[in-house]
């Protein structure tokens, strides 16, 4: 009984966290700019996520050791540092975002200016960060993301045409801007497959003390918490484009994105739209900001656990106080926030080779996993999803920074 | 949608080549009349929701200011373009300068909380996005 609740919970928190700053915004430009034909994007980042959640927390259980413990372990230091600086500036970048998120969702709710609210985000987080657990963490503020199951609702408060969202999980080209449908496509993979989940969730499972025993529930949690979790993002997307695209609205805004529940949900619609964003930002704040502080102790051999208090791992504290109040700083300086997300959402893609290859490696190192590693499926199915979207994204983003269609 | 979909990774190496980035006049305006109907539209919605009162004065308010500044980064976006001199250009820079107005006009009206003043801007600006609409873009 214990461990089919243990199993919920996992299923649960990873479903409920899966919607942020980068899903909400990327789900809502593709459905209002190309109706369900991005669909398949979400569908194959969800694969790809899953795929690799399974394998963090498989190397977690078998090895006891984290991604980026084991890749310093296994490469040596110098190789390390090129993986260990792309994620951490893109997760500098990305926990910006978060934060700006979350001060953007208290803006919808209140109409005042955003910059009044980056520094009391910042420090809620921090003070969570400082206070809480991992379990409370991770628990805690999933939870509250299924505030964000509002999106599925609206959907069938919509009545779409079934038949039109099944053809939109079916790869197609549109029949205009075609550098922007490819942009929206790669920001759809980075703001799903993000280095910093891969070494969040495995430092998640040292920090439980996953051992072989749990390889089930792991794969349980990440095949079905991803899988669930990707259908929020679907129905952003659907909403959108049922909501907005017929009447012309290209997301440019958040103030725009959040119109989308209101013809479905009434005057809840903006409430549940701020909440969602609000909640998911937050959740997704804490864990980058948690796992920038992981990747940098575990690659300097530091102690390290968000259960130990701040005194018994002053440096691990250190760091996480740093990087929140460096974010912060980012937004504070007046970047748009919708901007910097689709941005960093597209640069995790080009960075993502980097650092699940040596990863790759691992999962077929019988030295790490022992007769668990990789099916040749495995290895394939992430080669090519993140390959694609590397190649790809090295043909948009130049595109769409130049101004191409 | 029009048009059948294309697939195959060839299709989609060659249309992302060829979407090139040199600017032409017609492609300037299409592309700020594309975002000021956004804008506008945006506007729309927004204003229909706060008349239905399910959506706030406050949020109402904010949402026209940022389609007003939508509406304006479109304007400008003509403004520095080098073919400012095209006939065509400056009556969209024209016409979106007007949206821009009526959007503001109208944040002003949801403030002082007057339907009739809005729905006098709302006819107003559906017209003005007629004829962005129809003109020197289309």
């Amino acid at each position: 009984m214990k461990n089919v609740l243990k199993l919920l919970l996992g299923v649960v928190t990873s479903f409920a966290g899966f919607i942020e700053v980068g899903s909400l915004s990327t789900s809502a430009q593709a459905g209002s700019a190309f109706g369900f034909q991005l669909l398949w994007a979400i569908a194959l980042a969800a694969m790809g996520v899953a795929v690799l959640a399974e394998m963090a927390g498989r190397l977690a259980a078998l090895s006891r050791h984290t991604v980026a413990a084991a890749i310093r372990e296994h490469f040596g230091v110098h190789f390390y540092s090129v993986p260990f600086v792309a994620e951490a500036l893109l997760d500098v970048l990305v926990l910006a975002s978060e934060i700006g998120g979350i001060a953007i969702a208290v803006r919808l709710l209140t109409g005042t200016a955003l910059l009044w609210w980056v520094l009391p985000a910042a420090l809620l987080v921090w003070v969570l960060l400082w206070r809480g657990t991992f379990g409370m963490i991770e628990n805690g503020v999933s939870l509250l993301g299924l505030v964000s199951l509002c999106f599925v609702v609206a959907v069938f408060r919509l009545h779409p045409h079934w038949s039109d969202v099944a053809h939109g999980l079916l790869p197609t080209l549109p029949t205009h801007h075609h550098a922007r449908y490819g942009f929206i496509a790669v920001s759809i993979l980075g703001a799903t497959i993000s280095p910093y989940l891969l070494n969040f969730y495995a430092s998640g499972a040292v920090e439980e003390k996953w051992s072989e025993k749990d390889l089930v529930t792991n794969r349980l949690v990440s095949g079905l918490g991803m899988g669930f979790g990707s259908t929020i993002s679907m129905a952003v997307l659907v909403t959108s484009a049922l909501v907005l695209r017929p009447r012309g609205i290209a997301v440019e805004s958040y103030e725009q994105a959040a119109l989308m529940l209101t013809p479905a949900l009434g005057r809840w619609g903006l409430v549940l739209f701020a909440a969602s964003l609000g909640v998911g930002c937050f959740g997704a704040a804490l864990e980058i900001a948690l796992n920038f502080a992981y990747t940098v102790a575990q690659a300097a051999g530091w102690n390290w656990s968000e259960d130990l208090v701040p005194r018994q791992d002053a440096r691990f504290s250190l760091v996480y106080t740093v990087v929140v109040g460096v974010a912060a700083l980012v937004i504070l300086s007046g970047i748009d926030p919708l901007r910097l997300t689709l941005l960093s959402m597209a640069l995790t893609v080009i960075v993502l080779p980097i650092v699940v290859f040596p990863f790759l490696v691992l999962l077929n190192d019988e030295a790490y996993v022992g007769p668990h590693t990789n099916t040749r499926v495995g290895n394939a199915v992430i080669v090519l999803i993140v390959g694609a979207g590397f190649l790809m994204a090295l043909v948009v983003v130049p595109l769409q920074i130049l101004g191409g269609q | 949608m029009t048009g059948g979909p294309r697939r195959g990774p060839a299709a989609v190496a060659i249309a992302l080549a060829l979407s090139g980035c040199a600017p032409d006049p017609r492609r300037t305006i299409g592309d700020a009349t594309e975002g000021a109907l956004s804008w506008a539209s945006s506007a729309h919605l927004a204003v229909e929701g706060w008349t239905d009162r399910r959506l706030s004065t406050r949020f109402t308010r904010a949402a026209l200011e940022r389609c007003q500044r939508g509406l304006e980064e479109e304007r400008a976006s003509l403004a520095s373009a080098p073919d400012l001199a095209d006939a065509r250009v400056a009556t969209a820079a024209r016409e979106i300068a007007e949206m821009s107005a009526l959007t503001a006009a109208r944040g002003e009206a949801v403030e002082k909380e007057d339907p009739d003043a809005v729905a006098r801007s709302a006819a107003a600006l559906s017209a003005s996005a007629a004829r962005l609409r129809e003109g020197p873009g289309a």
